[in-house]
């Protein structure tokens, strides 16, 4: 499977002792939607941070459009096209949500690009755009630290989306959301996020019905069962480490 | 979409450009209305006003905390003052100048290179700008046959102004010394106004707040600190070259009080604000000549005491203060607030 856009290779990370992956392989084709399950501990945030250059792994490759990225730092792998939302809403919340978005659509540009007041026509539209998309338009000159949880959530997720990343990775993007928020989200999710392709990890499983798309399940290390919701929902072994009392 | 809805950058209040229009007039007229004397303080004072602007730049836009600015400060008078004296030739001024900007900058390139790509931030990054504080001193003191070492850099030819060979004026004379002060506060003012409001200005508020974040988004976090410090650096160079007409070219310019000092008038005017620089470094030093002839030795330890009660009532300086208070007026005047 080589046309894979994320391709995970015998990946190994240890924290001390602790072996957090032995030999995981995963691979995520391009323009899918991929979530990601699995118990806690399991290292699905480990992953994230594998991919996006913030941890370093033991040994193991991680190609992204069939480049080996795992010594690049954070920022350029972030410029290759990787963008990620935190679970913990990551906003900048001295700025308003326009600069927001604003400084988000500028992060891929080379210093000396930088220098200029004059505002980017094309990214003032596409900011115009997905503050309707997450319906911030009203609040567009407020401090971010304003806003609700929620919306720091959903401006979160317009700050990935001005940043124009092919692969998005989400951290429980409904994290802390009412059951209406988290439906709501699930549809911002499929609708902004369509022509890309995008890792979400998840824990709310009414949300990863929701999304239809396809589930891995991690467990132990490495990759325990991968396959449409309906499968992972059926098996047996996944019921009794995950979904559990639920079973 | 065809268009972009783009807002408009916000119009700066009438009442603020009314006060810039003003605070400009005044400046340009106060030689006619003032002793030399009187002329050579305020000149002297706006130097020190563009020196604590090239702090702001760095502390106040992009969080990093320099206990030893002074350094780029005396490395711009110094590198003037030993310039003038190797190279005797007319319009040796300029490169002088010139060099007073360059050497500051190089040398904080250097110095923010192992700093920042160090990734030392911080309080780590305060330390050791105090510590190279006490190294600079100590090497222009070592120095002594080119820097003058504890007497200070004299002995230079005068500079010069005007076109070389053909029309000359001193710098010296305390008209030319103060214009100069006042071109390099308006200059050093607009430009670094455009570099905070441009998309780097945008990123280095985003670097403040949340570095990684910003490396998430793409932005390569040491490259952009050292830019600005750089740049920083460079201006400060810039208020040394053009204290050098005004001044003594002495130790003190590196020492650690010049470093605090300054950081006093960033403080007290408002940090993040740019006028406040300016507001800061006049008041204090407006005080300053005012009472340090009544109050010799208490004169420090007022300082010091007023630096605490801004640090502790008042974080937002005064710029920040008379913002508070404006749009508490405008609230009240909107019946939002009784």
């Amino acid at each position: 499977m080589t046309d894979a856009m994320l391709d995970i290779r015998n990946l190994n990370k240890k924290f001390g002792g602790l072996a957090i992956f032995s030999d995981l392989n995963l691979q995520v084709g391009k323009g899918e939607l991929r979530c990601i399950i699995g118990p806690n501990g399991a290292g699905k945030t480990t992953l994230f941070n594998l991919i996006t250059g913030r941890l370093r792994s033991d040994s193991g490759e991680i190609r992204f459009e069939d480049r080996d990225i795992c010594r690049l730092p954070v920022n350029e792998i972030a410029r290759l096209g990787i963008g990620r939302k935190f679970q913990a809403p990551s906003v900048f919340e001295e700025m308003t949500v326009w600069n927001n978005l604003m400084v988000a659509g500028t992060g891929h540009r080379r210093a000396h690009r930088l220098f200029s007041t004059r505002t980017d026509a094309g990214l003032a539209a596409r900011a115009e755009r997905v503050l309707e998309s997450v319906r911030l338009t009203a609040r567009r000159d407020d401090l971010a630290g304003s806003l609700s949880h929620g919306q720091k959530q959903w401006l979160e997720i317009g700050i990935v989306m001005l940043n124009d990343p092919r692969l998005v990775l989400l951290d429980e993007p409904t994290a802390g959301m009412t059951v209406s928020e988290t439906a709501e989200t699930a549809d911002l999710i499929q609708e902004v996020f369509r022509d890309r392709t995008a890792i979400i990890i998840e824990h709310d499983i009414s949300f990863v019905r929701r999304l239809d798309s396809r589930v891995t399940v991690l467990n132990r290390g490495g990759v325990m069962k991968e396959g449409s919701f309906d499968e992972i929902a059926a098996d047996a072994a996944v019921r009794k480490v995950y979904l559990g009392e639920e079973a | 979409m065809a268009t972009a809805t783009t807002s408009p950058a916000p119009a700066r209040p009438l009442l603020g450009r009314l006060l810039g229009s003003a605070a400009l007039l005044f400046l340009l007229a106060f030689p006619a209305i003032a002793s030399d004397y009187e002329v050579g303080l305020l000149g002297k004072f706006l130097v020190f006003g563009i020196f604590a602007l090239s702090l702001d730049l760095i502390w106040g836009f992009s969080g990093v905390v320099n206990f030893g600015h002074a350094i780029f400060f005396g490395a711009g008078a110094y590198a003037m003052g030993i310039l003038l004296k190797a190279l005797p030739f007319a319009g040796a001024t300029y490169i002088a100048a010139l060099g007073g900007v360059l050497f500051p900058a190089l040398l904080a390139l250097v110095m923010g290179y192992f700093l920042f790509y160090g990734r030392v931030s911080g309080v780590f990054f305060g330390v050791v700008t105090l510590a190279l504080t006490g190294a600079a001193h100590s090497i222009i003191i070592v120095n002594g046959n080119l820097t003058g070492g504890m007497n200070g850099l004299y002995g230079y030819p005068p500079p010069t102004l005007g076109i070389p060979g053909l029309w000359e004026i001193s710098w010296y004379e305390a008209n030319v010394s103060y214009y100069t002060a006042v071109i390099g506060s308006v200059g050093c003012l607009a430009l670094s106004r455009w570099l905070v409001k441009s998309d780097f200005g945008r990123a280095l508020g985003a670097i403040r707040e949340n570095e990684d974040r910003a490396a998430y988004l793409g932005y390569d976090v040491p490259q952009i600190k050292l830019i600005i410090f750089t740049i920083a650096c460079a201006m400060a160079g810039l208020s040394g070259v053009l204290y050098v007409p005004i001044g003594f070219i002495s130790p003190d310019l590196i020492g650690v009080t010049m470093s605090a000092s300054v950081l006093v008038w960033v403080a007290v005017g408002g940090r993040g604000t740019l006028i406040g620089a300016f507001i800061g470094a006049l008041l204090v030093n407006y005080l300053q000549t005012l009472l340090s002839d009544a109050f010799v030795v208490l004169w420090l330890l007022l300082v010091g005491l007023f630096f605490i009660l801004v640090v502790l009532f008042w974080p937002g300086g005064i710029v920040g203060l008379a913002r508070h208070e404006w749009l508490r007026a405008r609230l009240r005047a909107l019946g939002l607030v009784p």
